[in-house]
């Protein structure tokens, strides 16, 4: 038995060699191997420049409201003997002062697989300014500059290597596998050496999986040393995952081939077919996707459209007003209850305003979370559909492994949320009870630390199954085929 | 005038995959390969070059990130455009000019009130400095369009998607000139406010100051001008002339092509 097994393996390697001798002798083939390796380096470059650009920016963000902050704290300090220093003073412990000076900084940071697959990491801020005013408020007037004419193209990242220039680069070395030998009347020649048209298609096939499974390797290999090197970032279960799926669409790929090939038709009708098959997968079958979803999953966003308008009116100079809003406020928050403010407090009038941005906050964030909810509906929607639509799948569920998808931007609002909620925390009793700031508190501010949003993430998974059902179901179909062929 | 205008791109834009698939079949007798061939050009051309033409622009010109923006809007108008002209200098150096034109001591003795006309006098510097900032911003942007437009010489698609959005008034610059359109509008609604501050007001009285209900009912709405095609037709020159030698091109090469085979 072991030396039946060895004799084959031997054998299966003889014929490897034979096909890779084969294959060497044509030059185009070489060719293009290094004509994709270097649209596979520019990708790459892509996710670089793109991670390095939001790496840079999170750094210099960060010190620079840790500086202010600092700078703020150290007015307590300050001589108040002299005008200057009782300046500084009254700027770091004034209410009024703290809330349009302190501002805390919340940021999301590139992770591993980001190099990867960019996503939607143009659309989505990554970083928050975060003030004591409505959060909301606040949230909806932070974006990025947007750049039309890229979002008009989408990336050229390594995730739109994978997606449509590698299934271009197997067609383009496996559309006639078999019709090549068909047509130029080798075949007979190569069936009386005793060889099957599956085995030969299945060698010739291991052969350029291999080879692609080298520039996968190659550029996926890169990308972790940039990570390392560069970003000081070590490899993740996400980066093995994105390698994971890469390789299942490779071979999902291999499958459709092989089941064109396994009609024995012409050359032309494989390459008009494979065409065909790239053009539906990656393009037609994805559009009419997102259409589809979009018509089913309504989102709504004319309430969020609103949430950053600042609360104005005389309203607030009503006393009144003031004191039902506070009492209204109280109702929820009983550590406020014995508060002493009154129409003559000075924290007042301050106290009136973030209230009623609290409150303000508490009613939307239903809104927001409903909003969010339909957007991420969508998501899951497009990621799980990888049976019918694996490119737009597989793309959904890159950007969710580089934390690059709407669900990642929800997760890091909401904990930008959680922070601005802390910030109140530490703020609120100075302005119910205190009536100013102290140095002691400025050390209890929060400071923002961004979770992955990837834990549990197990519909990646499914994703992935549903690919290599559908890639299983076309080899099963190939190979009911690739059997009548005559040998 | 729009309508014939994309109608004609679109005309030439089908002309050459249709010259180009005649001319396809005419070199591949096979059908099956010469469809092949097509879609593989369909597949670099609509699909490949747009996007790495995007790409590749913003490599050369990228636009800066929103928090630098911000940041240096800030620092400019604190330290002045030129870095060594400070707010607070300015400030006083109008109130200096403001006091010897009217030849006065002091600013409550002023015939307006200085406080409307100095927060007038910020806008405007504001404005300069918005304007200096968004210009760097619509260049880069304008910069990348260049870019991408001389890709038109290896994909027709991103020639005829920008012709068509001249067409329909869709464009990048169409886009920019909107938004200038709107600041400006709501520059003169402030200058309004600052200047009916300055007239109808005494000095002092930042706090007590009221508009008038009917100073709000005289402003009129945006009216936003659409501009007719030849406005923006300058800016597709690199798409047209690639647009035409595409055509052309497939035409002389169908032309010599059929010659050689009719003397074959």
């Amino acid at each position: 038995m072991v030396n039946n097994t060895k004799e084959i393996i031997t054998k299966r390697e003889g014929f490897l060699k034979t096909t890779y001798w084969l294959y060497k002798k044509q030059k185009n083939n070489w060719v293009l191997l290094a004509v994709f390796l270097l649209a596979g380096f520019y990708g790459l470059y892509q996710g670089y420049a793109f991670k390095q650009k939001q790496a840079a920016t999170i750094t210099t963000f960060k010190q620079d409201k840790l500086d202010k902050l600092t700078a703020l704290q150290k007015g307590f300090d300050a001589d108040t003997t002299n005008a200057k220093g009782k300046e500084a003073y009254e700027e770091s412990a004034s209410l009024f002062a703290g809330n349009w000076a302190i501002i805390l900084a919340a940021t999301k940071t590139p992770n591993t697989t980001f190099i990867f697959a960019i996503g939607q990491a143009d659309v989505f801020p990554y970083y928050y300014s975060i003030k004591l005013e409505s959060f909301f408020m606040q949230l909806f007037k932070q974006s990025e500059i947007a750049n039309p004419l890229r979002s008009l193209a989408g990336h050229f990242d390594t995730s739109f290597w994978i997606i449509f220039l590698l299934p271009l680069l197997l067609i383009l070395l496996c559309f006639n596998t078999l019709s090549s030998e068909l047509d130029n009347g080798n075949w007979k020649l190569i069936t009386s050496q005793g060889i099957s048209a599956k085995k030969w298609i299945g060698n010739r096939y291991l052969l350029v999986g291999l080879l692609v499974e080298m520039l996968l390797a190659i550029i996926f290999f890169t990308g972790l040393f940039i990570n390392y090197f560069y970003f000081n970032q070590s490899p993740s279960f996400s980066d093995l995952l994105f390698f994971a799926g890469a390789n299942l669409y490779i071979l999902f790929w291999l499958a459709i081939l092989y089941f064109i090939n396994s009609f024995g038709k012409s050359t032309s009708f494989n390459a008009l077919c494979s065409g065909m098959a790239w053009t539906l997968i990656c393009i037609i079958v994805p559009s009419i996707t997102t259409l589809l979803i979009e018509k089913s999953v309504l989102v709504d966003n004319t309430s969020i459209s609103r949430m950053s308008r600042r609360p104005q009116g005389s309203k607030f100079e009503d006393d009144a007003f003031g004191i039902n809003i506070i009492q209204q406020f109280v109702k929820g928050r009983p550590q406020y209850q014995r508060h002493k403010l009154t129409p003559q407090s000075p924290a007042f009038k301050l106290a009136i305003y973030m209230v009623y941005h609290e409150l303000m906050d508490d009613s939307n964030a239903i809104h927001v979370a409903d909003y969010f909810k339909a957007i991420e509906q969508r998501q899951q929607l497009t990621n799980l559909s990888s049976l019918l639509n694996p490119a737009a799948a597989l793309d959904g569920s890159f950007a969710r492994l580089a934390e690059n998808d709407a669900f990642a931007n929800h997760q890091f609002v909401w904990q930008t949320k959680a922070l601005h909620a802390n910030y109140h925390d530490a703020f609120f009793p100075a302005m119910f009870f205190d009536g100013q700031l102290s140095k002691n508190l400025y050390a209890k501010f929060p400071v923002f630390q961004y979770e992955s949003s990837l834990k549990g993430s197990i519909k990646i998974l499914l994703s992935y199954l549903f690919l290599l059902l559908a890639g299983a179901l076309f080899y099963l179909l190939g190979g009911k085929n690739i059997a009548k062929i005559k040998h | 005038m729009a309508i014939f205008y994309v109608w004609l791109s679109y005309t030439l834009y089908f002309l050459s995959w249709s010259l180009l698939g005649v001319f396809v079949s005419g070199k591949i007798n096979n059908v099956g390969s010469s469809m092949a061939l097509l879609l593989l050009i369909w597949m670099c051309t609509n699909v490949i070059v747009p996007r790495v033409a995007a790409n590749l622009a913003e490599n050369i010109y990228p636009v800066i990130s929103n928090y630098q923006f911000k940041k240096e809007i800030a620092e400019t108008v604190e330290k002045g455009l030129d870095g060594h002209n400070s707010s607070d200098e300015r400030a006083m150096k109008i109130e200096k000019e403001m006091l010897a034109k009217y030849k006065v001591d002091s600013v409550q003795q002023l015939p307006f009130n200085f406080e409307g006309y100095i927060m007038q006098q910020g806008e405007e510097y504001t404005s300069k400095v918005y304007d200096h900032y968004f210009g760097q911003v619509f260049q880069s942007l304008k910069n990348q369009k260049k870019v991408q437009a001389w890709f038109s010489a290896c994909s027709p698609f991103i020639a005829v998607r920008n012709l068509s959005m001249v067409g329909c008034n869709a464009n990048l610059e169409s886009e920019i000139d909107f938004q200038i359109q709107a600041e400006n509008y709501r520059r003169s609604f402030v200058q309004d406010m600052n200047n009916d501050m300055k007239d109808r007001s005494a000095y002092g009285s930042f706090e007590s100051y009221r508009v008038d209900k009917n100073k709000y009912a005289a402003i009129k709405d945006l009216q936003v001008e659409n501009r007719p095609l030849q406005w923006g037709m300058p800016t597709v020159v690199t798409e047209s002339i690639w647009m035409l030698v595409w055509s052309i091109l497939l035409v002389v090469l169908m032309l010599y092509s059929s010659k050689k085979t009719l003397n074959s």
